[in-house]
């Protein structure tokens, strides 16, 4: 019960979160004007490099729009390892006629609206003009959003739990001079978790160090010392039976 | 095949005529006449058939951006129960179908954003980007209490397994559903006290800034497509508040546009007596109402369904 109470909405809030970050990764680097001058310089790259990650994503397309098919591939596999069980619980994410029926009509109907689209647009006026910037005539590539102010808002409610560093400092009164600003926010499962008990781990190693100093005499007492404690374990365990 | 006729035409029909009834509710309480019934009818009419203006900026996911945002809504609603308690296309898990499909939509609108390179659009994706994941625990929240007796993540069998009497206190779950999903509703589709319709500032904006830049059919299709996820979103709280029994024919559909009416002047009222919270207060909002919906899903697991 608590467990469905608690898991139910982590993995909501997790397909939520990775909507979010993907939305920003996928933004960030391939949306809007270039950020940098050598991302403005960035060209297409050769057919073999666009082959490999056209398979890439091909496979990712058919496993969303053939889930069936996928999933008996890998049924068998599931099955081996969990017994009988498993390929039931993999066929009890849906029938996947039905997403593969929702996914195909998905398509279509975006399609069907993208030619009802450029249906009412032909023959129109279809202006360009700079982005809309509430009147400001020269937006520059740096007043774009940039990945961490995307992220902010969407770190803000867990900040207590995240290690988000910060340096610099903000621009202030009517003429800001330059400023400088830094702000990252730690891996949390490395410098809150990992790095720690790592360390920990080494501390206690290192106090064992004592023992390790190069007198080759003291090293014959180790073995002398643990031979006779064996032996006396195996006399020990032999007389008690 | 006449009740999947009768919900394409409710699917396609109806849903601006919420947001009229929206404005009106909103004029009478502030004393004025307001807009016709079916402006918001005239306003998509008018778009469709202007021209646009787009950013020199932005690429072809600018102008995809509206319409995958409204396939996916109309998509949802295939599998959504309007009048009846099942959907053309429903099927076992359509549940998660629906919440995830407008999660598709809203990651187009974003990506849409982000492309025109705007610092404005760029916020407002980023506002959504955290609203919606907060959102998203109590949506789902809220849809297991309504799924769990009926032992199927699926529209139709959780709807007949609903009780007539829905608020007697053998159900107390269902209200923190209802509540959950209300607030839900009112963060999804950009209303007060998350987000203001109808506010004109660019830096207070969450979901407007982020379709500055669409104009002519694209942002007709931005303003149906939001119509449409807010006829379905008000069609779930109307099966959780009014379970309409199966067979009474006409009077169901009666019943179920009446349901309509009463969520969106509900959500008028909500509009006209309430202030927007603060930004960052927007996260209480959401996380509240997910732990609503979960102590709601905790009695219901703990006393075990009737």
């Amino acid at each position: 019960m608590v467990a469905a109470v608690l898991v139910l909405p982590a993995l909501a809030l997790i397909g939520g979160l990775a909507a979010a970050c993907f939305v920003k990764a996928f933004g960030v680097v391939f949306l809007g004007e270039p950020r940098t001058a050598r991302a403005a310089q960035a060209h297409e790259a050769g057919l073999a490099m666009r082959t490999a990650m056209a398979i890439g994503a091909g496979l990712c397309l058919l496993v969303g729009l053939w889930p069936a098919g996928v999933l008996a591939l890998v049924a068998p596999a599931a099955s081996e390892l969990l017994g009988a069980a498993a390929p039931r619980s993999l066929a009890a994410a849906g029938p996947p006629s039905a997403v593969t029926t929702m996914a195909a009509l998905l398509i279509v109907v975006s399609a069907a609206l993208a030619l009802v689209r450029a249906f009412l647009l032909r023959g129109r006026s279809v202006g360009k003009a700079p982005t809309w910037g509430c009147g400001y005539a020269h937006p520059t590539a740096r007043m774009q959003y940039s990945a961490t102010s995307f992220a902010d808002p969407v770190l803000a409610p867990f900040a207590a739990a995240l290690h988000i560093r910060s340096q610099g400092e903000l621009p202030a009164g009517i003429f800001p001079a330059p400023v400088r600003y830094e702000r990252h926010v730690g891996d949390m499962a490395g410098e809150r978790l990992l790095v720690p008990a790592c360390r920990r781990f080494l501390d206690a190693a290192g106090r064992l160090r004592a023992i390790q100093h190069g007198r080759m005499q003291l090293y014959l007492v180790y073995i002398l010392g643990t031979l006779v404690a064996l032996v006396v374990w195996q006399l020990s365990g032999r007389i008690g039976r | 095949m006449v009740n999947t006729a009768l919900h394409l035409v409710l699917l396609l029909a109806l849903p601006p005529l919420l947001l009229g009834i929206i404005n009106r509710t909103k004029a009478w309480f502030a004393g004025r006449r307001g807009p016709p019934l079916l402006q918001p009818y005239l306003d998509i009419w008018r778009l469709l058939h202007k021209g646009a203006v787009m950013s020199r900026t932005t690429t072809w996911i600018f102008r995809i951006g509206p319409v995958v945002t409204l396939a996916t809504a109309l998509c949802a609603g295939l599998v959504t129960p309007l009048a009846t308690a099942s959907a053309p296309l429903g099927f076992a898990g359509d549940v998660i179908l629906f919440a995830y499909l407008l999660g598709l939509g809203r990651f187009f609108t974003m990506a849409a954003a982000l492309d025109t390179g705007s610092a404005f659009e760029g916020m407002g994706a980023s506002r959504e980007a955290a609203f919606s994941a907060l959102a998203e625990p109590a949506l789902f929240l809220a849809l297991a209490i309504v799924c769990i007796p009926a032992g199927s993540a699926s529209f139709a069998s959780a709807w007949a397994a609903l009780p007539f009497g829905t608020w007697g206190p053998d159900h107390p779950a269902l209200p923190a559903a209802a509540v959950t999903l209300f607030g839900v509703l009112l963060a999804e589709n950009s209303r007060i006290p998350v987000d203001d319709p109808n506010t004109h500032l660019e830096l207070t904006m969450v979901h407007e800034v982020m379709v500055l830049d669409h104009s002519g059919p694209d942002f007709a299709f931005i303003l149906y497509g939001s119509a449409v996820k807010l006829l379905l979103f008000a069609s779930l709280l109307v099966h959780i508040l009014l379970p309409i029994p199966a067979g009474l024919g006409w009077a169901n559909l009666g019943l179920f546009v009446a349901g309509l009416g009463t969520v969106a002047v509900a959500v008028g009222v909500v509009e006209s007596i309430t202030a927007r919270i603060r930004l960052p207060r927007v996260p209480q909002f959401l996380i509240g109402a997910s732990v609503i919906a979960a102590l709601g899903l905790a009695v219901l697991l703990y006393r075990g369904t009737p």
